[in-house]
């Protein structure tokens, strides 16, 4: 009976390690924004090309570091990047197109391939973290002649954990979303600062602060 | 002694002794380009046209006729 009792209790205790957890995605941008775009002309293709070699947007596991369960998206993660980027374009202050509206010669084409979208516990021998690991490459082009490439990659995590439930993996994925974006849209100003000919504007340089 | 044995096993779990997929925190900067790889650069702007010279644009003075 004893042992009943402790089978029961340990399925009940352990359940919701082995259940499927669906990892809503941020829709907030950047606070603040990085401000600076000028009217400077971008394309941006949306969705973002799907190159994830593991489909699935996390892990659940046990404190024996055992896989258990999935973590899964709500929404395509490809289609959520894109958009969520090309709107961060927008309130920077750039003219964001889409891939078939007219443009100018000079607009810059940018084209993202999506790599890693992973959200895992890394447990330690006396406490835990959750770690969010997001990697995308952007193709940069222009009628002009531009071609440039550059790969991303950021790590959000959560420290102090041994268990987890929602908010904390909602906290990392939230950390490595902003960090992405920053940085996406950091290398989109950068870029446009080398060669001011591009996206026919006035470009400033890309700075924290309203939208402008 | 036995049960406290159990007791360690079940609440001190091994670390690392599973997969991980995410990559260790020193790892990260190797995998983040940090700058643009520039295969073709774009064509540089075309020289804005030179504004006209007032004097090259001003009418040459009357010729005198030449008596013979």
């Amino acid at each position: 009976m004893r042992s009943v009792c402790l089978f029961c209790l340990v399925v009940l205790l352990g359940g919701c390690a082995f259940t499927d957890m669906k990892l809503p995605l941020p829709v907030k941008g950047l606070d603040p924004t990085v401000a600076g775009g000028g009217g400077r002309e971008v394309v941006v293709t949306v969705p973002f090309a799907d190159d994830r070699g593991v489909k699935r947007c996390g892990m659940k596991k046990n404190g024996y570091n055992m896989d258990t369960a999935d973590i899964v998206c709500q929404g395509d993660p490809a289609l959520w990047l894109g958009k969520l980027f090309a709107d961060e374009l927008r309130a920077s202050g750039f003219r964001v197109l889409g891939a078939d509206d007219a443009r100018k010669p000079s607009a810059v084409r940018l084209d993202g391939g999506l790599l890693t979208v992973f959200v895992e516990p890394v447990i330690g021998a006396w406490s835990g973290s959750l770690e969010t690991d997001l990697q995308v490459k952007l193709v940069a082009t222009s009628d002009t002649g531009l071609r440039a490439e550059r790969v991303f990659f950021v790590k959000g995590a959560k420290k102090g954990l041994m268990v987890v439930t929602d908010q904390p993996v909602q906290t990392a994925f939230h950390r490595a979303t902003q960090d992405l974006l920053r940085e996406m849209v950091q290398a989109v100003f950068e870029l446009m600062l080398k060669y001011p000919q591009l996206g026919g504007g006035e470009i400033r340089s890309g700075r924290a602060g309203a939208a402008g | 002694m036995r049960r406290l044995l159990l007791l360690i096993v079940l609440l001190v779990p091994p670390a690392g002794c599973g997969r991980h997929f995410v990559v260790k925190p020193e790892e990260v900067a190797g995998r983040d380009d940090r700058q643009w790889t520039v295969i073709s650069a774009p064509a540089a702007p075309s020289p804005a046209e030179p504004a006209p010279d007032p004097a090259a644009e001003a009418p040459s003075p009357p010729v005198a006729p030449v008596s013979p």
